[in-house]
């Protein structure tokens, strides 16, 4: 116990992600949490998540020819040897996938692989007492960020969050439809080498704090949960920054206040978002979809509850007069013991139907719902075999699904001239306020 | 493909027929400046095709985009504008209120108007072509390019660019179509029957002969296709 309590030291969790240091880190994070969030989206939409993993990679080679050209890991050497890297990377995994039958895929993954080895080797040929640090290239450390690479993301993020906003639309057109846009005279190829070279520069920029292996995630993670929740390219840009910029800061907070290293946490973080809006995203969401359907599925079977009642009924009997047995509903209404058991229930509370012993019958209310039902049934059918040509023999199983949606009846009604009857010779009842008139 | 020569008369619709793989598309493509020539050249009014390329208004087949993509129909109109921006300014370019204007004229012409706000995935397929179309409109180019613009499109669609073409040409503007379907010969003024060569040209009742057809559909020159794949074995 004692052992525990020594080495976690409670006096100042609490303050250590307020002190100056944690400031000047997740202002610079926070800033790399956005670019990457940005520029993410066009990662995203331009099917790149792959490139992006690769020109993380292959910035290897690059950043330590820079520094052994330099010996020392000053800004201007980083970014240039970064660039010279990604954009090298780029052209190689292009030129592979167009020259020769290799999928864009396997181009990507040859031509990374193949960086990074290059890298790995030239760094075991180091002088002795040069040292560089792999394992910071790959999982960062942020303890090791100092003022040039504070120097570093407050030039590059500005840049290329300035690029993309002053590049909006060539950018998206040239994204939507890559085709027109050549037509058109947008330099597309232009473009797709200048976001090669955006990318790389901030994955420079995010090395310390997150390293390459887990700033992929940075770009792709939030950029896709915005994706799940709009339809707008401005939108989702937005987002996806908010989303990055949250993840930097709340990550960097975080890994001050445990000591877990702050890149993973950043991911955990993206990934977090992620998974919420994958299941609650409004259209999206795979369970805002569930509980759509489930709604859906419901609702059908209450209805399909209330016209076996009316059937079983008889249109003649008054209301309230006649009840029968809750055996005789659930086959007619193709819906099984329990769950119509439930839904009874729950439409006697709803006031459309009333129970009696083992018995049930509708009221007044129930009895409106089910002409309509009716209604909206024969009013489909009539539609389906005089516009969709669906035979009257097929059109009972379609228009029995189709039935559901009322609210379009009446405008069937009126495209098709008020019909008296339904393609099978029944007569289509009318609201009551129409039949009085 | 080899030896193709043609030229266009101003204000009028050509239609270019011909079996898959005739190279209906790459002609287009080629006329575009997307896919280099071996040899020959392309005159626009006189002058080389790349000063042109605002005043021709491309139109590609439809499934050739990303239906998830996140834009509205009245983001993908307002592209079409940016074929006319110069210079830097198609790079820096935002839309002024001229733009605007003629996106929203090209989008009632096509009757898109009450769409406008909705994401392209919500759209029928014969109302996305006529969003495609409707970004080429936009443009004011004075030659169109489209590439069967009547594929899976509804008959209230086919209609719409019907009318559409037949007001363009009025204006005086050159269409050229590309289409596998015989039955719009009579629509045409002048028809292109392609096979990899061009195997006749001309008003439609003179070129849609019989004999010419079954040339054009009935199988290639064996000779040429041999000698064509001795080619590539020896690239």
């Amino acid at each position: 116990m004692d052992y525990l309590l020594a080495n976690i030291d409670f006096t100042d969790w609490w303050l250590r992600p307020f002190s100056e240091r944690w400031w000047q880190e997740t202002v610079c994070s926070m800033l790399v949490g956005i670019t990457c969030g940005v520029l993410g989206c066009y990662v995203v939409l331009r099917q790149m998540a792959l490139i992006g993993d690769a020109l993380s990679h292959a910035v290897l080679p690059g950043v330590v020819i820079a520094f052994l050209v330099t010996h020392d890991t000053g800004v201007l050497g980083l970014l240039s040897g970064a660039l010279l890297a990604g954009v090298l990377t780029a052209v190689l995994i292009a030129v592979i996938s167009r020259l020769s039958r290799t999928k864009e895929d396997s181009s990507i993954g040859i031509v990374f692989t193949t960086l990074f080895a290059i890298g790995i080797i030239l760094i075991s040929t180091m002088p002795k007492g040069v040292h560089f640090d792999l394992n910071c290239f790959l999982f960062g450390t942020p303890l090791g960020v100092d003022s040039s690479d504070l120097l570093l993301m407050a030039i590059v993020c500005p840049t290329v969050l300035g690029t993309i906003v002053l590049l909006y639309h060539p950018l998206r057109a040239s994204s939507f439809d890559p085709t027109v846009a050549a037509a058109m005279g947008i330099p597309v190829v232009l473009l797709h080498y200048l976001l090669m070279g955006m990318l790389s520069a901030t994955v420079v920029a995010g090395l310390k704090t997150t390293g390459v292996i887990l700033v992929v995630s940075l770009m792709i993670t939030p950029a896709s949960a915005a994706y799940l929740l709009t339809n707008r390219l401005g939108t989702m840009m937005l987002l996806a920054g908010i989303f990055g910029g949250f993840c930097a800061v709340a990550g960097m907070t975080l890994s001050f206040a445990t000591n877990w290293p702050s890149g993973a946490t950043m991911v955990v973080f993206a990934a977090a978002i992620f998974c919420v809006v994958l299941l609650v995203s409004p259209s999206q969401g795979l369970l805002t979809r569930y509980l759509q359907r489930r709604r859906m599925r419901r609702h059908i079977q209450e209805e399909d509850i209330l016209k076996a009642i009316y059937r079983l009924v008889g249109k003649h009997e008054a209301p309230g007069q006649h009840l029968v047995s809750s055996e005789q509903i659930y086959p007619l209404a193709r819906v099984s013991r329990r769950p119509a058991e439930r839904i009874i229930h729950t439409l006697s509370k709803e006031g459309l139907l009333y129970q009696k012993a083992e018995h049930v019958g509708l009221t007044d209310q129930g009895i409106d719902r089910a002409i309509q039902m009716v209604r909206a049934h024969r009013l489909w059918e009539s539609y389906l075999t005089e516009h969709a040509g669906v035979t009257a023999e097929e059109v009972h199983d379609q228009a029995e699904e189709l039935e559901h949606v009322h609210d379009l009846a009446d405008r069937i009604d009126r495209d098709l001239g008020h019909p008296e009857t339904d393609p099978h010779g029944e007569v289509i009842p009318r609201p009551a306020d129409e039949q009085a008139e | 493909m080899r030896s193709i020569s043609f030229q266009l008369r101003a204000g009028t619709l050509t239609g270019i027929v011909g079996p898959n793989g005739a190279g209906k598309s790459t002609l287009l493509r080629s006329i575009l400046g997307l896919i280099p020539i071996d040899t020959g050249e392309i005159d626009f009014f006189g002058e080389n095709i790349h000063q042109m390329r605002s005043r021709i208004g491309y139109v590609p087949q439809k499934q050739s985009v990303d239906w998830d993509f996140p834009v509205t129909v009245l983001d993908v109109v307002s592209m079409g504008r940016m074929a006319r921006y110069a210079g830097l300014r198609r790079l820096f370019g935002r839309p002024d209120a001229a733009d605007r204007e003629a996106a929203w004229h090209a989008i009632e012409k096509l009757g898109l108007t009450e769409l406008a706000d909705r994401h392209i995935r919500q759209l029928s397929g014969g109302q996305q072509q006529r969003a495609f179309l409707a970004r080429a409109l936009c443009q004011q180019a004075d030659l169109y390019l489209l590439d069967e613009p009547l594929t899976g499109v509804d008959v209230a669609t086919e209609q719409t660019i019907f009318a559409l073409i037949e007001e363009l040409n009025a204006n005086g503007k050159t269409i050229l179509l590309v289409s596998h379907d015989l039955s719009i010969l009579d629509r045409l003024d002048q028809v292109m029957l392609l096979d990899r060569r061009i195997v006749a040209m001309g008003p439609p009742k003179q070129t849609a002969t019989e004999e010419n057809l079954r040339k054009t559909y009935g199988g290639r020159l064996s000779l040429l296709d041999e000698a064509e794949a001795e080619l590539m074995r020896m690239k």
